[in-house]
């Protein structure tokens, strides 16, 4: 028997922040449903846990809790990432004065505890652990889509997640506990040791439990057949939580989908490849001819990040190291890049929920119009954005493994989509405004805006800034 | 305890739970056959209990008895009552229903039976049966619970406070000033 010490703590130290601000923030709602207090607060927090998962030394992996979570370079990554992500969507939180506002302390405690899951998910060695966090996550973004009661098409939204993420985790759950059946353990290294050796003509049960758990997983980074939900919650959550959920479900779904494939079926990879390497295909195909006849701007990106997880599993059908850091790369200027745009989406207010709020918008305000044509780029995948850099890692991985034609497809897709985006950009600079200047919005905005938008030309310009980095499992 | 009194106990429990089994099913009122299951549930608890299984007595109690058919009866009362004892008491596909419980006693009789030859392995269980005692007790389960899985019972934790949270967020009011 072995029992919790400090050491087995100091592996969670940024989620124990997370955590602790959760408990003041609940102590305190009442005092501080109406100032700003909770905003600072979470961002503080955020910033506190990114630094702290960040400054983690890593002299080689160190486990806690049993070998249920991990310290390595790997969760340090998606920590910081995801303390990024929290940061950057509390920053959007903040409202001009005049808007309607959900519970602010309610709001920020499960802002602060659906980090805390992603947090968990990325740095789990065991499918106990990792269930429990993705439902800790998603568990916070039902109640995030549906915060504003009196809005009905926010309960609808939040409903029809519910309905279909309760049928995702089952799903997940089923894959889980099948591959317990087959290899009598949770514990990642204890089941690819089991696996060892054993192909899928001894346990054909295997290659079901594989496929329920790569469907589960699909789920949360909102891969096609698994998308439906995206859509539909985007557009009916409020737009900080959309931006939230595009960007942070989406880095650990893929943390967690990385760390599976690479330790856990690590002799299996074949079967994972071939299964993601669907999923793949099927979101960039879908994503990018769907997102065409959108006019909703929440939707268009809904159906821009359905395409892009399916970008972002180039890496991973590679099934190898290079593969899985490939991803991570992806994931990591996928966050910016989409938090930015659904930054700009915010900081029009109702305007920039349309397409049409669009018009001519380079003329009222330049620089609004600038960052955004800047995050249409990075989507797009065109030089010298983070978007180019991130993609051509994942489709290089791609090649490199021998997917090819996927390859091909990925490439071929981009272009379709420079479509879409650039359908924002000509209404933006090409067509005359129709509508009245927007009002000014908060600093907060302004600043989220300035981080994404400085990630996103790093990025591009020194594309080899992340591969120190972004070390795989 | 002694055997006779363990033999009493169970031949007691045992029947009162397949007697209150048919009550559940054959009562008009709904709401009666949802009395009749809870009676169905404490007493197979009783049965665990007997078995040295105090914690699947407590999670039978706490999460059929006090949560899932408290459930049932929500929904029960959602009905309309009277409209609802006026119909026959079994739909036309009960003759399948009788079929699916009777395979089901069947198969039950079957393993009680024929242990050995008919499972295989399922043989081997009987002889580690007392060694298996100690694990389902609550002080097996507790050591576990802090001990080796101690992580994600606090996690576990975590996601009840977010469900509390969640709950309280969207059964709140509408704010009453503009």
């Amino acid at each position: 028997m072995n029992s919790a010490t400090l050491s087995d703590l100091s592996v969670l130290v940024p989620e124990l922040i997370l955590v602790g601000t959760v408990l003041v923030l609940l102590l305190l709602a009442r005092r501080i449903q109406t100032a700003p207090v909770a905003a600072v607060m979470s961002l503080i927090a955020a910033v506190a846990a990114g630094v702290t998962a960040g400054m983690a030394v890593v002299s080689g992996p160190q486990i806690g809790f049993g070998g249920m979570v991990t310290v390595d370079g790997y969760s340090r990554f998606f920590k910081v990432l995801i303390a990024a992500t929290l940061a950057l969507a509390v920053l959007l939180s903040v409202r001009r004065s005049n808007e309607e506002q959900a519970p602010r302390a309610e709001y920020h405690a499960l802002l602060l505890l659906a980090s805390t899951g992603m947090m968990l998910a990325g740095s789990a060695l065991d499918l106990l652990v990792l269930y429990l966090a993705l439902e800790l996550m998603t568990l916070c973004a039902y109640v995030l889509v549906g915060i504003h009661v009196e809005r009905p098409w926010a309960n609808e939204a939040a409903i029809k997640y519910f309905l279909l993420g309760s049928f995702a985790s089952a799903l997940l759950l089923y894959g889980m506990s099948l591959t317990y059946g087959v290899t009598g353990s949770t514990g990642f290294a204890d089941i690819a040791a089991a696996l060892f050796g054993r192909g899928l003509e001894t346990d054909p049960i295997l290659l079901v439990a594989i496929g329920l758990i790569a469907s589960g997983l699909a789920f949360k980074i909102a891969a096609v057949p698994f998308h439906a939900w995206a859509p539909d919650a985007y557009q009916g959550a409020s737009a900080p939580v959309a931006a939230f959920l595009a960007a942070g479900s989406k880095a650990a779904g893929l943390a967690a989908l990385g760390r599976i494939g690479v330790v856990a079926f690590e002799s299996e990879a074949h079967a994972m490849s071939a299964v993601l390497a669907g999923l793949a295909v099927l979101s960039i195909l879908l994503g990018s001819i769907v997102a065409l006849s959108q006019t909703d701007m929440k939707r268009l990106l809904a159906y821009s990040s359905i395409a892009h997880a399916g970008y972002a599993l180039l890496g991973l059908t590679a099934g190898t190291p290079d593969g899985a850091s490939a991803t991570m790369t992806y994931a990591f200027f996928y966050v910016f890049m989409t938090l930015g745009a659904f930054g700009v989406v915010i900081a029009l207010g109702e305007r920039g929920e349309s397409l049409d709020g669009y018009r001519g918008l380079a003329a009222q305000r330049p620089g609004m119009a600038l960052v955004m044509l800047l995050f249409l780029l990075a989507l797009t995948g065109i030089p010298p954005t983070a978007g180019f850099s991130a993609k051509f890692v994942v489709i290089l991985s791609a090649v490199r493994a021998g997917y090819v034609p996927l390859a091909v497809l990925a490439v071929v897709c981009s272009v379709v989509s420079a479509f879409i985006y650039m359908r924002v950009a000509v209404l933006m600079y090409m067509r005359e405004p129709r509508e009245a200047v927007p009002p000014a919005f908060p600093v907060a905005v302004s600043a989220a805006l300035v981080v994404a938008a400085l990630v996103t030309v790093i990025g591009g310009v020194l594309p080899g800034s992340l591969s120190s980095w972004a070390v795989s499992p | 305890m002694p055997p006779q009194a363990v033999q009493a106990a169970f031949v007691y429990l045992a029947a009162v739970s397949v007697a209150s089994a048919l009550f559940a099913v054959t009562r008009r009122n709904p709401v009666h056959s949802m009395l009749w299951v809870l009676a169905l549930f404490l007493h197979v608890a009783g049965i665990f209990l007997l078995l040295g299984a105090e914690f699947l007595a407590a999670v039978q109690v706490l999460v059929y008895a006090g949560a899932i058919l408290i459930f049932y009866l929500f929904v029960v009362m959602l009905l309309d009552l009277p409209d609802e004892e006026a119909r026959p008491r079994f739909g036309k596909h009960w003759p399948f229903a009788a079929a699916v419980g009777l395979s089901f006693a069947a198969l039950a009789w079957f393993a009680w039976v024929a242990p050995t030859n008919a499972l295989g392995a399922g043989g081997a269980t009987d002889s580690q049966a007392p060694d298996d005692a100690a694990l389902g007790s609550v002080a097996a389960i507790g050591a576990e619970l802090f001990g080796r899985f101690a992580l994600p019972f606090e996690i576990a934790s975590l996601v009840l406070l977010a469900a509390i949270i969640g709950a309280v967020v969207l059964a709140r009011r509408r704010a009453t000033a503009p």
